[in-house]
C-alpha cells in the first residue's frame, strides 16, 4: 500500500505531494495520535490520480507489496492502533471502489510509511514502471481489506465526523479485519468444530492457512491444543452457495487465508460460514479392537465426530463387547472419527443425559451435540437377559414385597433378580437398605482399572471391575426388542444390531412384543407402528399401562429420594394389581423401557401419535443406520444412568467372560458352590437357567449371558448368606461410597 | 453409483447401507441374501395381491401394500416402494397420495389393478438390475 501512494505521487509528478506525504508520515510517526483532520491537505495532493495508484507491475509484484506492507505493519505493532494509522492502510484499498471519495477527502499517509520502509528500493521499480490499472488495485484490496469493510471506509471518508470517531467505532463488523491501521492487518475469521458453535480467531491479513492453525490451537487450548499439533489440524471451507455442496474442500496449508476467504465469501465471512476444524484421531498406536471395524466405520462417524477428543475414552465406543482394554476402545472411536470427519456431523440428542432427566422426553427433534454421559452403560439387561422363561408366571411368583428393595440397593435387588421369589431372608436385605441408599445415584468410582485377572477369583469384588469398565469405555450390551412384521426389515435391523454388538430379540406383532417385553430386561424397543394383530401404538400403550400399574418408573430404583415412600406406594400398587397385569421380577424393569417408533411415513401427525401413545422417540423408515445407531447409543446411555449398578454388573460379567474360556463350566462350578441359589433359580420360572430359550435371541449376547447368569447365582448365594456388607480384599481399592453399594458380601 | 442402471429405481444411500454390512465385498453374502429374500417375498406378496384383487378385498390389499412397502423401502427400491404406497392408499379408499377419500370401491379396485401391475413391472425391472449386480444373470 505504501508503495501505491508512492507511485501515485510519481504519477502525478507531484513531488510535492510525495514530500507532503512523507511529512505526514513523519508526523504521524512522531505523533501517532494526530487527528485525521490534519490530513486533508495531503489528500489534495493525491487527488487527480487516485485510480492510478496501482500499476500492473504492482499487480505482479503483489506479493512483494504484501510483504512490504507486512513489514510496515510489524514495524509499528501497537502504535498503529491510533486513529491516524488506521486511516492509512484502508485508503488504497478503497481507491478502486470509489474514486470520487478517495480523491476528495483522502489522505494517504502511507507514502510516508513506505519511505520508512526498509526495502523501498525493491518496491520502487514496480512503481516506476507503473501503469494504471484498476484491477490491480482490486486484487490488492482483497488481500488487504475485505469487501465488507468498504462501507466502513467509505463512511469514514464521507462523514464530516472526525475520522477518529468513526474509527473507534466501526459498526459493520462482519468478521473481516477487526480494525484499521496496523491492527487492520489483523483480521478475525470464524471457525468452528463440527457441531459446535463458531468462534472468532484472529489472524493476520497475510497469514497462511498454516498460521491459522496455530491460532486455532491457541483458541482451543484445551480441547485441541493439548492433544494436537498444528499440522494435525485441517480446515475445511464450504462454499456459500448451498447448491454447490460438493464445493467444500480442505484448505491447503500454504493458501493465504484471507484471500481464500474473500474469494469464497465476498462481502465477508459470516458466522454461518465458519471454517470447519477437523482433527485426526489420536495417533497413539493402539490395538484395534475388532476385526470388523472396517465395515463399521461409516456408521460411527457422527459420534466420533462430535465427541471431544480428550474425553473419547469415556464415551461409549461402538460396542466392543467384552473388551476391557481401554486402549483398544479408544482407538476404535478415534479411527472412525478420522475416516468420517469430513461428513457434517449430525447433532446429538444426548443432552438430556446431562440433566439427569429421564426417558419420557422425546428426542426426535433434539439433535444437539451433547456431551456424552461419562459412564457407559449398564445393564439393566444383565438381569433380564437371564430370564428366558414365561413372563407371566414369574410375575405371579414374585412377591410384591420385593419391590421396595429396589430403591435401596439396585445391586442387591439384582441379586435377587433371578431368584426373586425365593428371597428367603427378606429382613436381612431390608436392614441393609438404609445404609445403602447413598449408593443409589450412580456414581462412577474410579478405582483400580484392571481387573481382568482378578475376575477369575470368585471372590473378586465387583467394585473393582467397575473402574475398569469406566476406563475402557466399553459399551455394555443393550437388550433390544425389534418389533417388525416384515422379515426383510427384521433381518436388516437385526444384522445392524449385531454389528453394534447389541443383543436383540424380535417380535413379529404387537402382541408378541408385549409378551416379550413382559419377560423383562429390555432397554429399548424398536417398534414398527403398523403391525398385525396388535399394532405398534397399541402395544406401546399396553406396555406403558403395565409399567404404570406396576409402578415402574425412573425412580423406582436407584433414586435416593424418599425411597420408603415410593416403596410403600409401589407395594400398594402391587397389591391392587390384577394378577395378569403383574410383571415379573421388578429388577428386570428398573425403568420404563425406551420405545422408538419406526414410522413408515414422515407425517408429523404419525409422529405425534406415536409419541402420544408413549413412544419416546421415532425413526422414519427406511431406517438410516447412522440415526439408528445414535438412538441406540443415546437411549442406551440413558438407561445406563438409570441403572448404573446394572452396568457395573455387566462390566463384571464382561470381564469374567473375557478371562474365562468356558462360562458354562464356570457356571456349573458356581452352582455347586452355591447350591441354595441354584435351587431357587430353578424354582423361579424366570430363572436364568435357560438362557437359550430367550426367543430368537441372537448369538451376540450368548456368552455374556451365561456368564452373567453364573454371576447372578453367585451373587444370590452370597447375598443370602450375609447381608451386612463386608469388604475384604477389594476394600482398599474401593472408595467408601462403593461399599454402600456392595450388596454382595464375601464370606 | 455402485449399481449400474439403478439410478431411478434404487436409492443409493439406503441400499448402500445394506451393502456396507457385507463382510466381503466380493461375496456380498449378507446383502445378497436379503435382496433375494426380498425377491421371493415380493413374488409371494404379488401373488397374494392377485388373490385379494380377485376377492376385492381392499383392506388386505392395503395391508399387503404396506407390507411390501416396508421392505422395499428398507432396500431403497424407491419405485416399488412408491407403488406399494399407492396400493396401500387405494386399499384404504383413498387417492394415491392418501390425502383424499375415494369412497368408490370399484374405482379403487381399478386403480389397484393398474398400480399392482405397475409395481410388478417395477419390481421385475429392479430385480433384473440387482441380479446383474450380484452376477446372477440367470
Amino acid at each position: 500500500m505504501t508503495k501505491l501512494t508512492e507511485s501515485q505521487a510519481h504519477d502525478t509528478g507531484d513531488i510535492e505531494a510525495e514530500e507532503r506525504a512523507i511529512k505526514q508520515l513523519s508526523q504521524s510517526e512522531q505523533l501517532p495520535k494526530v487527528k485525521i483532520g490534519g490530513f486533508p491537505c495531503s489528500s489534495e495532493t493525491i487527488a487527480g490520480s487516485p485510480a492510478e495508484s496501482s500499476t500492473s507491475k504492482d499487480r505482479r509484484s503483489q506479493d512483494h507489496h504484501h510483504s512490504s506492507i507486512l513489514a510496515t505493519s510489524t514495524s509499528s505493532p501497537i502504535e498503529p492502533r491510533t486513529p491516524v494509522l488506521t486511516l492509512e492502510e484502508p485508503t488504497p484499498t478503497l481507491v478502486p471502489v470509489q474514486d470520487a471519495e478517495l480523491t476528495k477527502g483522502q489522505i494517504d499517509p502511507t507514502p510516508a510509511t513506505t519511505d520508512h520502509n526498509e526495502s523501498p528500493s525493491s518496491l520502487r521499480p514496480s512503481s516506476a514502471s507503473r501503469t494504471n490499472s484498476r484491477p490491480t488495485v482490486v486484487s490488492r484490496k482483497q488481500s488487504l481489506v475485505t469487501a465488507s469493510n468498504a462501507p466502513i471506509i467509505k463512511s469514514l471518508l464521507d462523514s464530516d465526523v472526525p475520522l477518529s470517531a468513526g474509527l473507534t467505532a466501526p459498526s459493520e463488523y462482519t468478521g473481516g479485519p477487526g480494525a484499521f491501521s496496523a491492527s487492520m492487518l489483523h483480521r478475525k475469521i470464524w471457525v468452528r468444530r463440527p457441531n459446535a458453535s463458531a468462534t472468532l480467531v484472529q489472524i493476520r491479513e497475510d497469514d497462511l492457512v498454516d498460521d491459522v492453525r496455530d491460532m486455532i490451537l491457541r483458541k482451543y487450548g484445551n480441547s485441541l491444543g493439548k492433544s494436537f499439533d498444528a499440522p494435525d489440524v485441517t480446515l475445511r471451507i464450504y462454499p456459500r452457495d448451498a447448491e454447490n455442496k460438493t464445493g467444500d474442500r480442505t484448505l491447503r496449508p500454504d493458501e493465504e487465508m484471507c484471500r481464500t476467504l474473500d474469494a469464497y465469501y465476498p462481502g465477508g465471512q459470516t458466522l454461518n460460514e465458519a471454517l470447519l476444524i477437523e482433527v485426526p484421531q489420536r495417533r497413539t498406536p493402539r490395538p484395534s479392537p475388532r476385526a470388523m471395524q472396517h465395515g463399521h466405520v461409516p456408521y460411527y462417524y457422527h459420534h466420533d465426530d462430535t465427541r471431544p477428543l480428550e474425553n473419547a475414552q469415556e464415551y461409549f465406543p461402538p460396542m466392543p463387547i467384552v473388551h476391557p482394554s481401554p486402549a483398544a476402545l479408544t482407538t476404535h472411536s478415534h479411527e472412525s472419527r478420522t475416516s468420517l470427519s469430513h461428513a457434517p456431523p449430525p447433532p446429538h440428542s444426548i443432552a438430556i443425559l446431562q440433566t439427569g432427566q429421564l426417558p419420557p422426553l422425546p428426542s426426535p427433534g433434539s439433535t444437539r451435540r451433547g456431551h456424552r454421559p461419562k459412564y457407559p452403560r449398564h445393564n439393566t439387561a444383565s438381569p433380564t437377559a437371564l430370564h428366558g422363561g414365561p413372563p407371566v408366571p414369574a410375575a405371579s411368583a414374585r412377591p410384591t414385597t420385593n419391590r421396595p428393595r429396589q430403591d435401596s440397593s439396585a445391586s442387591e435387588t439384582k441379586h435377587s433378580t433371578t431368584g426373586n421369589p425365593p428371597i428367603p431372608t427378606p429382613p436381612a436385605p431390608e436392614v441393609a437398605v438404609p445404609g445403602r441408599q447413598g449408593s443409589t445415584p450412580p456414581i462412577p468410582h474410579v478405582t483400580s482399572p484392571r481387573l481382568g485377572g482378578k475376575r477369575k477369583k470368585q471372590k473378586a469384588a465387583e467394585g473393582i471391575t467397575l473402574p475398569a469398565g469406566l476406563l475402557d469405555g466399553s459399551v455394555p450390551p443393550i437388550n433390544v426388542l425389534i418389533v417388525e412384521d416384515n422379515i426383510i426389515n427384521l433381518r436388516v435391523l437385526g444384522a445392524f444390531m449385531q454389528r453394534l454388538k447389541v443383543r436383540w430379540q424380535r417380535a413379529m406383532n404387537g402382541k408378541e412384543a408385549v409378551e416379550k417385553w413382559r419377560a423383562g430386561g429390555f432397554h429399548l424397543v424398536l417398534m414398527d407402528i403398523q403391525l398385525p394383530i396388535m399394532n405398534g401404538l397399541e402395544a406401546t400403550k399396553e406396555i406403558r399401562r403395565l409399567e404404570r400399574v406396576n409402578g415402574i418408573g425412573v425412580f423406582s430404583s436407584g433414586s435416593a429420594e424418599a425411597p420408603n415412600h415410593k416403596l410403600s406406594e409401589a407395594r400398594k400398587q402391587g397389591r391392587g394389581l390384577e394378577e395378569e397385569d403383574k410383571l415379573g421380577d421388578s429388577n428386570l424393569f428398573k425403568s420404563p423401557v425406551i420405545i422408538v417408533a419406526l414410522t413408515a411415513s414422515s407425517l408429523q401427525s404419525d409422529r405425534h401419535e406415536a409419541l402420544a401413545a408413549g413412544c419416546n422417540d421415532f425413526l422414519t423408515k427406511p431406517v438410516n443406520f447412522v440415526w439408528l445407531e445414535r438412538k441406540v447409543k443415546e437411549w442406551g446411555c440413558m438407561q445406563a444412568l438409570i441403572d448404573f449398578d446394572g452396568w457395573r454388573k455387566w462390566k463384571d460379567f464382561a470381564a469374567q467372560s473375557d478371562t474365562t474360556e468356558s462360562t458354562s463350566k464356570l457356571s456349573s462350578s458356581f452352582s455347586s458352590t452355591a447350591p441354595r441359589s441354584k435351587a431357587k433359580a430353578n424354582a423361579s420360572p424366570t430363572s436364568a437357567t435357560n438362557p437359550g430359550n430367550t426367543g430368537t435371541a441372537n448369538g451376540v449376547g450368548g456368552n455374556p449371558k451365561t456368564s452373567r447368569e453364573r454371576m447372578e447365582s453367585r451373587r444370590r448365594s452370597i447375598g443370602l448368606s450375609g447381608p451386612p456388607p463386608v469388604l475384604e480384599e477389594q476394600e482398599s481399592a474401593t472408595p467408601p461410597p462403593e461399599s454402600d453399594d456392595r450388596p454382595v458380601t464375601f464370606n | 453409483m455402485k449399481i449400474p442402471g439403478a439410478k431411478d429405481t434404487i436409492d443409493e444411500a439406503t441400499f448402500e447401507q445394506i451393502l456396507e454390512m457385507d463382510d466381503d465385498e466380493e461375496e456380498r453374502e449378507f446383502s445378497k441374501s436379503i435382496v433375494y429374500d426380498f425377491f421371493s417375498q415380493a413374488e409371494s406378496t404379488f401373488g397374494k395381491m392377485d388373490g385379494y384383487l380377485e376377492k376385492k378385498d381392499l383392506g388386505q390389499l392395503s395391508a399387503l401394500g404396506h407390507f411390501l412397502k416396508g421392505s422395499s423401502a428398507t432396500l431403497g427400491l424407491t419405485k416399488v416402494k412408491d407403488s406399494c404406497e399407492k396400493i396401500q392408499h387405494f386399499g384404504q379408499n383413498k387417492d394415491e397420495t392418501g390425502t383424499h377419500d375415494e369412497p368408490d370401491d370399484e374405482k379403487c379396485l381399478e386403480k389397484l389393478k393398474d398400480t399392482i401391475a405397475q409395481a410388478k413391472q417395477e419390481f421385475y425391472d429392479v430385480e433384473k438390475i440387482l441380479k446383474k449386480f450380484y452376477h446372477d444373470e440367470a
